[in-house]
């Protein structure tokens, strides 16, 4: 897979003519977000980038800062599939992006998106793998090959018959990135790759796209959680406003100390909370409480066994573990959306019913999107109660509590990741909810976004709730927990 | 390769408009098989007449209005008749085939003229015209079949007793109260589909 | 490659075009309309039945058959009203979806290549694809949904969904629009980025092209479909 060739962009600037195409780039404080957007204004700026074969390039930068609009002038969707006016030239190898035949394009360029669904066409792994190799005509044999090259390299060659909607999302990545090096691309373009993945999911990636720059593949990767890529990273590219605001090789980076990332909004592996984290809480801690709890899938017979854990309320409780040991399966026993098949979950004591869990907990899922249903951020928040004098105090006091009162006439569709989470939240300050469980909350999420998770879980344990968060990143259950109830260690016990 | 810049304004349909065009039939599609087995389990085939004639443009109505205004390009309404009236081929019914092409055609002759389907009561006007010929996939069995069923009731039933039973699907006054349901129902789903569309969709600027 | 050769099987014992299963359901479709005694639809179902499970498909065909064995049962019942018109029209609708299956369970990669052997335009092919996985997304989106509206505990129970049903609506309908929207944007830029849009020539892993076998197939089911209607004629 050896090439010499590389991608260059030249004083690009690009801005989007479809202010909707800014919903993946706009953050909490951007003046995106607060609507003051006008459609003049650039969404990237005097762009100048150099990524020869076999480098590996992390642009990186706080949400909205422009990290997606590069990679998608890389691979040419800017300025076609996403209409805006573009200045200056993206040349791939040697050639303007824009004058690149679909064939040639597809040849040349292989994309992997955080979110596997979005990348999927196909029903089962070999026939995913295959399908751009199919799209340009390739032999069948010589796909076959090329399948198995890439399966083989991404670790998914055991995988080839299963169906992909029984993957985990550690394997659906796997899969995905197999499906874009499948044809032998010399680019890699990927967004966000590690956002789903665990530790070891994470280090598992990392290895192959190392392997994948050995061979002469040249990467670039936009990220939040940085320190991981330090074994493959030549450069790392600092995005702020739409412009580079710095650059750094792997010793520079390294030697940047966590007060310094912190000034650009990125996440340092020696963030640090300014409480001590205790395993166990007080024995007659108010709150909820789990004692050997057990619930195994009927088709799978995976899930919790024999669990025990104290959720007290005022405080914030992290549930980690690896990817598949059960942590959204607690959760939702927790819930009562699901019934525990052995073991109890009481209330200070008091046995709780199933009904009785759903009616005092608030689960936020991992996709928000899924939980906001109204025409504006004001209405979300009360929705589905009686609107009383009370209840408008207490929304009003929710939104200004998690910042969001101009935008309380938005539509929460419009809005940022992080700005539906804070709605979401919001919505659980104003109920009645007393356990409130937030599932992955800094999936994507910045270091200035983290640590907006990690305040606004404080903010509503300062309410007496008791705050749950699920967590394969590390970093968040160092930063945000109280406690910790690490399922694998559970398990191992 | 060439820019495919403010698709918006092009006849021509892009990936995007096709993606779409599939994902909200599907929708549709689903929506209304859920309605129909829920429909079937709790009421007699000669109630569901009263029921799925309203009961299936009221809640699919939605969410075709959405797809017509994201899209806004000929070729929605037939494609969309067209699409259903493949399924139902599949599901065994190859007399749905020529029902479908119809369908369409008259379709498309209705929503005809610039910019027709960002006109919401066009595109509900238009979609009246999906539910007539939904409703004749559900007459042309009793025609089609008409001997089969004589056939085999005849054991319980005389022919004036089957043909009173089928009244429903083959006389005019019949068939004539089903459009008029089908047609109150898109208006109804329309009403509503069109205050979504403005709260929820343009406001939130997605489509 | 010999996971992805096992999964060969999708081409069945028969090893068929692709469109050679249009051709069967067609044929199948086209008699079943035209005959009339239960004996034959008996018949056709059988055939159908034994082309379904020639092809690979074992168990679906089994499903079908079961289907339709409960409905003719059904059908023999006195119901009243429109039951009994209601069976015997379902009746006829069981073989040539028997047939179908075999076309469906297909992958979509041996669908498209053959469909682009006839120069079908590319977004029609791409929307054939796209049936097959949205088909498999919508549900588990639709069920996410619920979760998510059982989760925020806006309708404690079902009570409260028979009382507000218009907010059961829309809380249900906001979602999965503005998803399906995403979701057909995203799915679509990655669309152009895998090649979907190059242009015919597109190959397949699977068996695509007219072969002896089709032309005895086709064959076959022609004599078979015609003989079950003149057996009618003649009976």
């Amino acid at each position: 897979m050896r090439g010499t060739e590389t991608v260059a962009l030249k004083n690009v600037s690009f801005y989007y003519l479809d202010e909707s195409e800014l919903s993946d780039e706009t953050s909490a404080d951007s003046e995106v977000s607060a609507g003051r957007y006008e459609s003049t204004e650039s969404c990237v700026q005097d762009i100048c980038l150099n990524i020869p074969a076999g480098s590996c390039t992390v642009l990186c930068g706080r949400s909205g800062s422009g990290k997606s609009t590069v990679l998608r002038l890389i691979d040419g969707l800017a300025g076609t599939f996403f209409p805006g006016e573009k200045s200056g030239v993206v040349l791939v190898h040697g050639t303007d992006v824009f004058d690149l035949s679909p064939r040639n394009r597809t040849k040349s360029i292989g994309v992997v998106t955080q979110d596997p669904r979005s990348q999927f066409f196909m029903g089962t792994v070999g026939d995913e793998i295959a399908f751009s190799l199919e799209n340009l005509g390739t032999d069948p044999s010589d796909t076959i090959k090329f399948v198995q090259e890439a399966a083989t390299l991404s670790g998914v060659s055991r995988l080839l018959a299963e169906k992909l909607t029984e993957l985990s999302s550690g394997q659906k990545q796997r899969v995905a990135l197999a499906a874009a090096i499948a044809n032998r691309p010399q680019i890699l373009i990927l967004d966000e790759p590690t956002s789903n993945l665990d530790a070891e999911g994470s280090q598992s990636l990392i290895k192959i796209l190392g392997e994948l720059k050995r061979n002469g593949v040249a990467l670039i990767i936009s990220e939040h959680r940085l320190h991981q890529f330090l074994p493959v990273a030549d450069e790392f590219v600092y995005l702020q406003e739409g412009r580079i605001a710095a650059r750094w090789d792997v010793e520079k980076f390294t030697s940047l100390s966590e007060h310094e990332t912190a000034k650009f909004g990125l996440r340092h592996p020696d963030m640090k909370s300014d409480s001590e984290i205790k395993s166990y809480p007080a024995k007659d801690a108010d709150g909820w409480h789990m004692t050997d709890v057990t619930y195994l899938y009927p088709s799978t017979k995976r899930g919790i066994k024999g669990i025990t854990a104290e959720f007290p309320f005022g405080s914030v409780t992290v549930i980690c573990g690896e990817n598949g040991t059960g942590k959204t399966t607690l959760a939702k026993v927790l819930v009562g959306a699901a019934r525990e098949q052995r073991g109890i979950v009481a209330r200070n004591g008091k046995h709780l019913s199933r009904k009785e869990r759903r009616l005092l907990s608030y689960f936020v899922m991992q996709d928000v999107d899924y939980q906001l249903y109204a025409g504006s951020v004001a209405d979300e928040v009360v929705l589905g109660r009686q609107v009383d004098d009370a209840l408008k105090a207490r929304a009003w006091e929710a939104l200004a509590a998690f910042g969001l009162t101009d935008l309380a006439d938005r539509h929460p569709a419009s809005l940022s990741g992080g700005q539906k989470q804070r709605v979401i939240l919001a919505t659980a300050y104003c109920s009645d909810a007393e356990l409130i469980v937030l599932d992955e909350p800094t999936s994507g999420l910045d270091g200035h976004g983290m640590h907006e998770v990690v305040h606004w879980c404080r903010k509503l344990a300062s309410e007496k709730k008791a705050v749950v968060v699920i967590t394969h990143d590390e970093l968040l259950a160092q930063l945000a927990g109280d406690y910790i109830v690490d399922l694998s260690l559970q398990k191992r016990d | 390769m060439k820019a495919e810049v403010e698709s918006s304004k092009n006849t021509r349909w892009v990936m995007r408009d096709v993606l779409t065009f599939v994902i909200f039939n599907l929708i549709i599609m689903i929506l209304i098989t859920v309605a129909k087995v829920v429909e079937d389990m709790l009421l007699a085939p000669q109630n569901t007449f009263f029921v799925g004639s309203w009961l299936f443009p009221l809640l699919a109505t939605p969410f075709y209005l959405v797809m017509a205004d994201r899209i806004g390009k000929r070729g929605v309404l037939s494609g969309s008749i067209l699409i259903f009236g493949v399924l139902y081929t599949f599901m065994g019914g190859p007399y749905c085939a020529p029902v479908a092409i119809v369908g369409a055609v008259i379709g498309e002759l209705v929503m005809w003229g610039k910019d027709s389907y960002h006109d919401i009561k066009r595109v509900i006007g238009g979609y009246i015209v999906y539910w007539v010929t939904f409703g004749f996939y559900g007459i042309i069995p009793y025609v089609l079949f008409r001997e089969a069923y004589m056939k085999q009731l005849e054991t319980y039933y005389n022919a004036a007793d089957v043909t009173a039973m089928i009244a429903q699907y083959t006389e005019l006054p019949w068939i004539l109260l089903m459009m008029a349901l089908f047609a109150a129902g898109t208006i109804v789903g329309g009403l509503i589909g069109s205050k979504f569309l403005k709260k929820h969709v343009r406001k939130a600027k997605i489509a | 490659m010999n996971d992805m050769e096992e999964t060969d099987i999708k081409c069945g014992l028969l090893g068929l075009d692709p469109r050679t299963h249009l051709l069967s359901f067609f044929l199948v479709g086209i008699v079943s309309m035209l005959i009339v005694n239960l004996l034959e639809t008996v018949l056709l179902q059988a055939f159908a039945t034994a082309y379904l499970t020639a092809n690979g498909r074992t168990r679906s065909a089994t499903r079908t058959c079961v289907s339709f064995t409960v409905i003719c049962g059904l059908s023999f019942l006195p119901l009243p009203g429109l039951y009994g018109v209601l069976f015997v029209s379902m009746l006829h609708m069981i073989p040539p979806f028997t047939t179908g299956c075999a076309f469906f369970s297909l992958s979509p990669s041996a669908i498209m290549c053959a469909l682009d052997r006839w120069h079908l335009p590319q977004k029609f092919l791409v929307g054939i694809c796209m049936i097959f996985r949205f088909a498999s997304i919508l549900p588990f989106e639709m069920r996410s949904i619920l979760r998510g509206i059982r989760m925020r505990g806006i309708f404690p129970s079902l009570l409260g969904i028979v009382r507000h049903p218009a907010l059961a609506y829309e809380c249900f309908y906001t979602p999965l629009v503005m998803r399906s929207l995403r979701l057909s944007n995203e799915l679509a830029a990655s669309a152009e980025l895998r090649g979907i849009g190059i242009g015919t020539g597109r190959t397949s892993v699977y068996h695509v092209g007219f072969t002896l076998r089709d032309a005895m197939c086709a064959l076959v089911v022609t004599a078979a479909v015609a003989g079950i209607y003149a057996l009618e004629a003649v009976l």
